[in-house]
């Protein structure tokens, strides 16, 4: 298999593939939930601001000073 | 430039389910499973993890690049009805 990288012989294990790589599948899916419920704030802040914005431009003052 | 500057969030933000995330979600995906190829694993049922944070991966640059696509348009177009607003003189109705 290619090598992209170099390890040191020193220090360097064979990957094990009978087992399922468990920390990596953690990141991994931890990094997915991250970043869809960082997607999924961002999107509902922006619909906020946007209709905040909207609702500003179109205020007409009557009794506010 | 700012990626996305200030006055972008006066746009309506595009959906979640949108053609740049759902394109680039399945790049993302596609780039899982050629993984899978090269590596001799079996392409759709191995590193199913892998291939969920490749399309996550994929699907949130996918927004981003997206709202900014809304905002350049936005912008030339505002500029365009600008310069139409401003020489009136260049853009008489054909007739009168």
């Amino acid at each position: 298999p290619f090598l992209a990288f170099t390890r040191s012989m020193f220090v360097a294990k064979k990957p094990n593939y009978a087992q399922p790589n468990w920390p990596g599948v953690g990141l991994a899916l931890g990094t997915s939930a991250a970043l869809w419920a960082f997607l999924i704030k961002q999107h509902n802040e922006d619909v906020m601001e946007y209709e905040r914005r909207q609702k500003e431009r179109h205020h007409k003052c009557t009794e506010c000073s | 430039m700012a990626f996305l500057p200030d006055e972008a969030r006066s746009l309506p933000p595009p959906p979640l389910f949108n053609k740049g995330s759902v394109w680039l979600g399945f790049t993302g995906w596609l780039a899982a499973m050629l993984n899978n190829s090269f590596n001799q694993r079996p392409a759709l049922r191995a590193g199913v993890h892998r291939q969920i944070l490749f399309t996550t991966v994929g699907w949130f640059v996918g927004y981003y690049l997206v709202k900014r696509t809304d905002y350049i348009y936005a912008k030339v177009d505002r500029e365009l009805l600008e310069y139409v607003r401003h020489h009136p003189e260049d853009f008489k109705v054909a007739g009168t």
